[in-house]
């Protein structure tokens, strides 16, 4: 036990340690290439400046003599560049430093027109692009651009460089921890060890007719004596029961059997309610150590490689401020050639105030003699400015005449700097908290399977043989103490199912009867005993975990990935056509769901679980090859269904493995994984696709979803679910039934359907297309989206307790409720920022919890009240049927209206929808208070 | 002087080439209003580099247009294979306006490709860009709109909001010009100011002239005149732009040579030496490739550069701003 501890937790260490080194090494990869591209920008920038007097005029950047020789500064400021090119709008090189292809890479020229903002950026294996557009006014299309190539090399090196201090950080603390990790086990599982060592001398005595004093009434109940006590006497009942069923099968006829002696069938239960007590009492010894161990080697990678990732930026961040001193002074310099005094040269502050705008780190640049000359933006105060030497940095000396004349002075906003630190700490934490949850997940599937399914199905076998039921055997592992006495439990009613079976063959009429009875009552038959399946929700839980996280990877690029794909309906507007694929996906979880159960009680859990993840992740693959909006407007449909099908399934397992007792609270448990696994793919999504593009994301997505299909196949039992008299389908006439409840309808319309609608087409639509235009990469997108599922894990578990704190009004909860998410739409419809979107994430993230929670609760109270002749069900059945098909139309119209007047403009809407909504509810749901009044 | 021009220019056929020319060697002819410059050595650097079997001849008519007709003639009966025009008259003068087609006194069975035309299609010299509306006429374009122009004043003069300009009656496309920008600068919040050179002078008009209307305009308050569609001005360019900075006047000029050569301060525009070059493109594509005039989308000139000249600046006290240094051909004269 000890031994299989220690592998299980250094299993699930090195695991956690994997994961989070090839996701830190991403996330440095991603920020250092943007780095790249950022500062390689400020050369497509000052130079696209020079071309914009000419496209100013509204001439076509082809139009500008020596436009080559333009181009040429920029590599003599950065000899590293490889070419810079000057584009027309349609990808046609105008000016090029290195030999003239007619037009530039599609991709590029893709990545150009798909930005909003006027820097954009490209990657390929070997060149990092970096372009600035030049627009004639703000938010008009490009009238021409400059795309700057950069080797990929720098990149590569750097990542390189991570990697190996990533590995080989992780490979220390992995052996660093394990060893710990050894000692502790040895140390905490000693005791268990002993106590399991005398459990098997007992059973041993017992075995050899010695009789035991269990002293169960002494231990403490749950303890470890306890259960081990227990334990031990149900060994010692299992041993009689097996010595009475020996002479009862040798002497049919005889009394050994006492009236007291219970059914088997109803032994079940009972082997089943203290089966888990044993492991849950081991695993509470070894848990805290797996995890305490997991979290202080995750956060101690996390800590190095974030520190190496800080100082693999750095240069970065100050080689982009040096650049922008080279081009001041270069720019000063060319003035000065052309025959001016430093002191005639006019506009300039002008020139370099509109520079500064693009260059949001540089607070303040001027142009020095001894006194300030040239200067524009707003001087750091100097209370402000850190420690090193940030400000007033003096640099790149301006020479005219081989003589230097001036300097130029650059102040760096050091809250920019500090933001951009931040932002990396954030990026760690995210993918810590990522890691941290795929790794319980694995860790409680390991510790489930490996270590503790012994020590419950001796449990569950002891207690059923106890209680005289000898139905089942195990196919025993293993030489120790656990090993044994599950193959000596096994062997006893191998050996009965024997005796009965030769019994029965030898005797006839009365006797063979009478044997008849007693197998009945010890769960006899004439073959072999049956195999005792055990099944937990343990076991589906990493399954739907990789589900739920294959599917949510797209959500943070999904409607920039359909825009940039190839329009096959051009009278569609952009925005609705965007939309459509998660209409399509809504749609197919509207269709689907009615259908789920049904095939789930035909086939069972796994064979549909299978069946479903096949389409799923052939629809991934669509999705990856796909070059059409349409295309991806079908795919996105088809992994709709899936979804439908395994979420539905994994929720009918809960069910099925659930007791009476435990099933609302592993329901809380089940949503609380699903949720766990959407965190995960939002947050991984969008790191995912700014590294390896958002295409591949989708073969991520299937490689997930196809092990999610192997996990299912080897850990659901195969029958579990399957019911052989299912219940007759509510007709849609119930359905109707329950829409003509006026409380039902206010509810799904004031309530439901907008929070359904915050949820479509804000969180899953409006937030990736406003976060892109305002400039954000698909990881910062990802984490802002992140924000909403964590806050609704979070929350779901405390507004149970609001509602119970407000003494059960579940209808002011959703008020409340509906006016935070309405108010906290505001900020980010009027002044949208990563920020604002933030706070939008969490109050609505909290706002969403809160309703979901409370929405249940009205319905079901209508349904147990007034609509009680169609039950719960059915009731609903027809609150989630409307909060589907509700999304899709909010959906489609927010969409529409995002494409008319712009996406804040459809944010705003939201907002009202939803505030509106809650007080239309509330005035009716409170209308006698008003009344009163 | 202006006599002297005249006697000067007598019909010289000058011939850059042999006479005797093989047979295959096609034979074209530019017809140039004051000489062979920049854009004839541009033409004849283009054919002879792209190896092709062509002499140019060229013809001056010394701005004296009453000789085109007699130009007209010698290439009808020299059988010349192609026939490159220079400037709005010149061109009117050998092949009419689109009106004229069929007139025998213009060319309409030799290729012709007109160059440096200020408005072809004003003027009625071609259709549009596409085609020349003709199947004998190709050309070339090397302007940019006015609207730019003006918009490049403002650039580099945020506080322009007048604009004056000097014209003559016997250049039409002079007036053109004129009237176009009558129509153009109040839309553009620009006010106009023209004065016509020479009133009541249907001919040539006398250059002396230039000193006195451009103290009219300072009077008038111009601080910016426009120079374009006039040869005559061009040919003048010394004494009038000179004139214009006496008076605290800048010029902003489509050609370029008054700001490299003369005293103007700013330009954008195409060298002639290039267009002189995309007319042999057209040569060649007619003359080589067989293609038909007609068919030939106008050529535009691109490479267009600001040339601002310092000097005139500092006379003047109008500095080039940071951002124009930044992309401005700087020249001293």
């Amino acid at each position: 036990m000890r031994f299989k501890g220690w592998i299980v937790t250094t299993l699930v260490i090195a695991i956690t340690q994997a994961l989070l080194s090839l996701l830190l090494i991403l996330q440095h990869d991603a920020i250092y290439s943007e780095l790249l591209r950022q500062r390689v920008a400020v050369i497509a920038q000052t130079t696209a400046e020079t071309f914009r007097p000419i496209l100013d005029l509204g001439l076509p950047i082809s139009m500008l003599r020596d436009g080559d020789a333009i181009l040429a500064r920029g590599i003599a400021i950065d000899p590293s560049i490889v070419a810079v090119h000057a584009i027309n709008p349609t990808g046609i090189v105008a000016h090029t430093t290195g030999s003239k292809p007619g037009t530039i890479d599609d991709n590029v020229l893709t990545a150009m027109r798909l930005a909003d903002q006027d820097v954009w950026g490209h990657e390929t294996s070997d060149l990092i692009y970096s372009g600035f557009s030049i627009r004639p006014a703000e938010g008009a299309p490009p009238s021409g651009a400059v795309v700057v190539e950069y080797p990929h090399d720098k990149l590569d090196a750097a990542s390189r460089n991570i990697a190996r201090i990533t590995l080989r950080s992780a490979l220390v603390i992995l052996l660093a921890t394990s060893a710990l990790a050894f000692v502790l086990i040895y140390l905490v599982l000693d005791r268990p060890r002993r106590r399991l060592a005398d459990l098997r001398t007992i059973f041993e005595a017992t075995r050899a007719g010695q009789s035991y004093d269990a002293g169960l009434a002494e231990a403490k109940a749950g303890s470890l004596n306890h259960e081990l006590l227990r334990l031990g006497q149900n060994l010692q009942d299992a041993d009689a029961a097996y010595r009475k069923l020996q002479l009862a099968i040798a002497q049919p006829d005889g009394a050994h059997l006492q009236s007291e002696d219970r059914s088997s069938k109803d032994d079940g239960d009972e082997g089943n309610l203290n089966a888990g007590r044993l492991k849950a009492v081991i695993m509470a010894r070894l848990l805290p150590i797996t995890v305490l161990l997991l979290v202080i080697s995750a956060i101690m990678l996390g800590t190095v490689a974030t520190r190496a990732v800080t100082r693999s930026i750095e240069p970065e961040l100050a080689a982009r401020t040096d650049l922008i001193g080279n081009v001041v002074s270069e720019n000063v310099q060319r003035a000065l050639d052309s025959g001016i005094a430093l002191n005639e040269i006019v506009g300039a502050d002008q020139f370099f105030g509109d520079m500064l705008k693009r260059l949001p780190e540089v607070a303040y640049i001027a142009v020095a003699t001894g006194r300030i000359v040239i200067e524009a933006g707003n001087r750091i105060d100097p209370y402000l400015a850190p420690p090193r030497e940030r400000r007033d940095v003096r640099s790149h000396p301006i020479v005219h005449d081989g003589e230097e004349v001036a300097y130029v002075v650059i102040d760096i906003d050091p809250r920019l700097i500090t933001k951009r630190f931040h932002s990396v700490f954030l990026d760690a934490v995210v993918i810590l908290l990522v890691t941290m949850l795929l790794a319980s997940e694995v860790m409680l599937l390991l510790s489930g399977r490996a270590l503790a399914e012994g020590l419950e199905q001796v449990q569950r076998l002891s207690a059923m043989q106890a209680a005289g039921n000898f139905s089942r055997r195990v196919i025993a592992k293993g030489q120790g103490t656990i090993g044994i006495i599950l193959r000596t439990l096994s062997e006893r009613a191998i050996v009965l199912h024997a005796s009965f079976s030769e019994a029965v063959e030898v005797a006839g009429g009365q006797r063979q009867a009478a044997l008849r009875r007693i197998g009945d009552r010890f769960g006899l038959t004439s073959g072999a005993p049956r195999l005792l399946e055990s099944s937990s929700f343990g076991d589906i839980r990493l399954a739907l975990v990789l589900f739920a996280a294959a599917d949510e990877l797209p959500l943070a690029f999904l409607p920039i990935y359909t825009r940039a794909a190839e329009n096959l309906w051009p009278w569609l507007d952009q925005a609705v056509l965007i939309a459509l694929p998660l209409a399509g996906y809504l749609l197919a979880i509207v269709m689907m769901s009615p259908y789920a159960r049904v095939l789930v009680e035909r086939f069972g859990v796994r064979r549909l679980f299978v069946a479903a993840s096949i389409p799923t992740a052939i629809a991934h693959l669509g999705l990856f090859a796909a070059a059409t909006a349409q295309e991806i407007i079908f795919w996105r449909t088809v992994t709709g269904f899936g979804y439908a099908i395994v979420t539905l399934a994994a929720q009918d397992y809960v069910l099925s493995v659930a007791s009476k007792s435990n099933r609302d609270s592993l329901l809380g448990v089940f949503t609380l994984v699903l949720f766990g696994g959407v965190f995960t793919g939002v947050a991984l999504g969008g790191v995912l696709a700014d590294r390896l593009g958002p295409a591949n994301v989708f073969l991520v997505s299937a490689g997930l979803i196809a092990a999610s299909a192997l996990l299912s196949t080897w850990l659901i039992a195969p029958d579990v679910g399957k019911r052989h008299d299912p219940h007759a389908i509510r007709t849609v006439r119930t359905k109707w039934t329950a829409l003509r409840h006026p409380r039902l309808i206010v509810l799904i319309l004031g309530i439901v359907i907008p929070s359904a609608v915050v949820l479509q087409a804000f969180i899953s639509y409006l937030v990736a297309l406003t976060l892109d235009a305002q400039g954000a990469s698909a990881a910062e997108i990802g984490r802002i989206l992140m924000l909403f599922f964590l806050t609704l894990m979070a929350v779901g578990p405390l507004a149970g307790r609001l509602s119970q704190h407000l003494k059960g009004s579940h209808a002011l909860l959703c008020v409340g409720a509906a006016g935070v998410c309405g108010v906290a739409l505001l900020p980010a419809a009027l002044h949208p920022s990563q920020l604002s979107m933030a706070l939008a994430m969490v109050a609505t993230g909290a706002g969403s919890a809160m309703i979901r929670g409370a929405q249940v609760s009205i319905a079901l109270l209508v349904a147990e009240t007034d609509l009680a002749e169609i039950g719960p069900t059915a009731v609903l059945g027809v609150l989630r049927t409307g909060e589907r098909l509700g999304s899709i139309v909010g959906l489609v119209l927010i969409a529409g209206l995002a494409g008319v007047a712009g996406y804040t403009a459809a944010i705003l809407a939201v907002a009202l929808w939803t505030m509106t909504g809650g007080v239309v509810f509330g005035a009716l749901n409170f209308r006698h208070l008003l009344t009163r009044r | 002087m202006k006599l002297v021009s005249a006697c000067v220019a007598v019909v010289t056929l000058i011939f850059s080439s042999t006479f005797e020319a093989a047979a295959e060697t096609k034979t074209i002819l530019g017809v140039w209003y004051e000489g062979c410059e920049h854009l004839c050595e541009g033409l004849k650097d283009a054919i002879a580099e792209s190896g092709f079997d062509a002499q140019v001849r060229s013809v001056d008519i010394a701005q004296d247009k009453s000789l085109l007709r007699g130009v007209v003639e010698t290439a009808r009966n020299d059988h010349v294979d192609l026939v490159v025009t220079f400037g709005t008259s010149v061109t009117l003068g050998i092949i009419g306006t689109l009106d004229e087609v069929g007139d025998p006194r213009f060319l309409d069975d030799i290729p012709v490709v007109f160059t440096v035309v200020a408005d072809p299609f004003g003027t009625r010299i071609a259709e549009s860009f596409e085609r020349s509306g003709r199947e004998n006429v190709a050309g070339t374009f090397n302007r940019v709109p006015e609207a730019v122009n003006i918009e490049i004043i403002r650039q580099y003069d945020p506080s322009f909001k007048k604009l004056g300009l000097l014209y003559h009656a016997n250049e039409r496309n002079s007036v053109i010009k004129k009237e176009e920008l009558e129509t153009l600068l109040p839309d553009l919040g620009i006010e106009f100011v023209a004065l016509e050179l020479d009133p009541g002078n249907p001919g040539v008009p006398d250059p002396a002239l230039i000193p006195d209307r451009m103290a009219e305009f300072r009077e008038l308050g111009v601080r910016w005149m426009y120079l374009g569609s006039s040869s005559f001005l061009r040919f003048n360019g010394d004494l009038y732009t000179s004139s214009a900075v006496e008076n605290g006047i800048a010029i902003v000029s489509p050609y370029e040579s008054l700001v490299r050569e003369n005293r103007a301060l700013l330009s954008i525009a195409a060298r002639y030496y290039d267009v002189g070059k995309l007319a042999a493109d057209q040569a060649l594509a007619i003359l080589r490739d067989g293609a038909v005039p007609g068919d030939l989308p106008i050529l535009r000139a691109s490479d267009f550069a600001y040339v601002v000249n310092m000097d005139v600046a500092r006379d003047l006290n109008r500095i080039p701003p940071f951002a124009f240094l930044q992309i401005a051909d700087i020249v001293s004269n």
